[in-house]
């Protein structure tokens, strides 16, 4: 099967989503969410969903789910026993 | 035989552009700036986060990024709808303007909608003298209604009085 760039960049986005919306301390660490409260990292995070919008808005739309996840703590899944 | 002239130079300097210009596009510069503020929305005056997240500030700045979107770049929309979530998560942070730094957000937004015990007060005179000293905000504290239960089943002296005092 031939994957793309834009099929790779949707998975990754998508289990990205997955990931933010797990408990914060159990999936990746505290230390990715203490960055998260960094401007500089929201600046990078903020770049990342432009570029991906610029790329495609698709893309856009997914990376700016992801990084709002990331960054204001949205725990949709953590409530659910995985 | 005639010479070649020299090359033109490719999306350098041409006449057609005034010197004075920035070596990249106006709009992307905006799009840096529009990003930039909502990287840095928790350092904002208290009064913009407000009126972002008020109805109206929500709805103008969301047609601001369709109309973006419509005119054909898409990435200030999205740069506006980051700033936009950015305005409103920071402002959903109690933060007193001069007691706390603006630099230390507390906590995070909750998604539990745990509501907090004890309201924030920004009065120093009201406050604990501990969070005076530190400023610290006494958000989810609860000093009253403390609950104790006896330890039942947990061991051989289970049922009887000889563990629990």
């Amino acid at each position: 099967m031939n994957y793309d760039t834009h099929t790779i960049l949707t998975a990754v986005l998508v289990t990205l989503v997955i990931v933010f919306s797990l408990r914060f301390d159990r999936p990746y660490g505290s230390t990715l969410h203490t960055a998260a409260r960094h401007p500089l990292a929201r600046f990078m995070a903020g770049m990342t969903v432009v570029g991906l919008a610029a790329y495609d808005p698709m893309l856009g739309v997914l990376a700016l789910i992801a990084v709002f996840f990331w960054i204001a703590d949205v725990n949709l899944l953590s409530s659910f026993a995985l | 035989m005639s010479i070649p002239g020299p090359t033109p130079a490719v999306g350098g300097a041409l006449p057609t552009m005034p010197l004075w210009y920035p070596p990249m596009s106006l709009k992307w510069i905006g799009t840096g700036a529009i990003v930039f503020a909502g990287a840095s929305a928790h350092k904002m005056p208290s009064r913009i986060r407000e009126f972002f997240a008020s109805p109206v500030g929500f709805f103008f700045t969301a047609v601001a990024a369709l109309l973006m979107f419509q005119r054909g770049f898409a990435p200030a929309a999205f740069a506006l709808l980051f700033m936009l979530l950015m305005m409103w998560s920071a402002s959903q942070v109690r933060v007193a303007e001069g007691l706390v730094a603006q630099t230390k957000t507390e906590g995070f937004l909750n998604p539990s909608s745990v509501p907090a015990f004890v309201d924030y007060n920004p009065d120093p005179k009201q406050r604990w003298f501990v969070e005076r000293v530190l400023g610290e905000g006494g958000v989810g504290v609860q000093e009253k209604d403390v609950a104790t239960y006896p330890v039942q089943g947990a061991s051989t002296q289970a049922g009887t009085s000889a563990g629990n005092t």
